[in-house]
C-alpha cells in the first residue's frame, strides 16, 4: 500500500515500547485490508458483528493513532513530527473504514475533535497534501 | 469545519471570502458560548493561516503587520487553560480544560511551522 517513501517515512515515527517500527508499513497495510475484507464481508449488517480479532486490530490502530496524534500536538518541533502525524492520520484513516457512513456531520466539542478533522490536519503536519485532500472528504460541515 | 476542509483541499479563496460568524447571546448556555468564542477564534487562525498561504513573505507585526495565525492559534490555547487553585496540594495541580479546541489549536499551531520562514 505504500511507496518506499512514504514507508521510510513511517519507519522513521517516533519510538513507543512494543511497537516494532520496522514493520509498521506492513501491519498498517494488513490492518487495512482486514478492515476492507470485513466490509464486504459485511455488507450492511451491523458493525457490532465484526470479529474479535477485527476488534483487537481497531484498538491498535486507535492506540498508535491516539500516541502519534499526542506526539505532534505536544511536542510540534520534534524533527519526527511529520512521521508521527503521517502514522496517526493513516491509523485514524484506517479506522474511519470500518465506521459506517451515517454517523452525522463532524463536530468540535468542548472535550473532543471529529476523527476525521485530525487526520486531515495530522496529514497536512506530515505534508501529505493529496492525502489530506482526500481525508477532508468526510469532513461534513453543519 | 468548512474552513478546516477548503484548507486541506488546497481552497484558500473560499476562506477568505466566507464570513466569521457571530458567538450567540448571553442568554445561552455560558459553556456552549465560550466553546462558539474558541471556535470563532480558530477560524480567525485558519483565515489568517489561508492569507499567509497566499503571501508568505509577512511583515512583523512590530512594523506594522498583521498577528501570524500562529499567535491567534496560542491565544486559543492559553485560553483553553485554566487552573483550579485549592483541590489538591501545593505541588499539585489541576486545570479545567476545553480540550476539544485546545487540541484543534495544537494541530493547526503545527501546521503553521510549515509556513515560518
Amino acid at each position: 500500500m505504500f511507496d518506499p517513501i512514504t514507508a521510510a517515512l513511517i519507519r522513521a515515527a517516533p519510538a513507543l515500547d512494543g511497537l516494532d517500527l520496522e514493520g509498521l508499513p506492513k501491519r498498517l497495510t494488513s490492518a487495512f485490508a482486514d478492515i476492507v475484507s470485513a466490509r464486504i464481508r459485511l455488507r450492511g449488517e451491523a458493525y457490532d458483528r465484526v470479529s474479535p480479532e477485527l476488534t483487537e486490530t481497531l484498538n491498535e490502530l486507535r492506540r498508535l493513532a491516539a500516541a502519534h496524534e499526542a506526539y505532534v500536538a505536544l511536542l510540534p518541533e520534534r524533527e519526527n513530527r511529520a512521521a508521527a502525524a503521517f502514522v496517526a492520520a493513516s491509523a485514524h484513516q484506517t479506522c474511519m473504514l470500518a465506521r459506517s457512513r451515517t454517523n452525522g456531520v463532524s463536530r468540535i466539542d468542548a472535550t473532543t475533535v471529529a476523527p476525521e478533522v485530525c487526520a486531515t490536519l495530522l496529514f497536512l503536519v506530515a505534508e501529505a497534501n493529496a492525502d489530506a485532500a482526500e481525508c477532508a472528504k468526510r469532513i461534513i460541515p453543519d | 469545519m468548512l474552513s478546516l476542509r477548503s484548507l486541506a483541499q488546497g481552497r484558500i479563496i473560499p476562506i477568505l471570502r466566507a464570513g466569521i460568524p457571530d458567538v450567540v447571546g448571553s442568554d445561552a448556555d455560558p459553556v456552549e458560548r465560550a466553546l462558539q468564542a474558541l471556535q470563532q477564534m480558530l477560524l480567525r487562525g485558519v483565515r489568517r493561516l489561508a492569507q499567509q498561504l497566499r503571501s508568505p513573505t509577512d511583515v512583523a507585526p512590530s512594523d506594522g503587520g498583521v498577528e501570524p495565525a500562529s499567535a491567534i492559534f496560542s491565544q486559543v490555547k492559553e485560553l483553553c487553560i485554566e487552573p483550579i487553585d485549592g483541590v489538591l496540594d501545593a505541588d499539585e495541580h489541576v486545570f479545567s480544560l476545553f480540550a476539544g479546541p485546545l487540541h484543534l489549536a495544537n494541530l493547526l499551531l503545527s501546521i503553521t511551522y510549515l509556513v515560518q520562514p
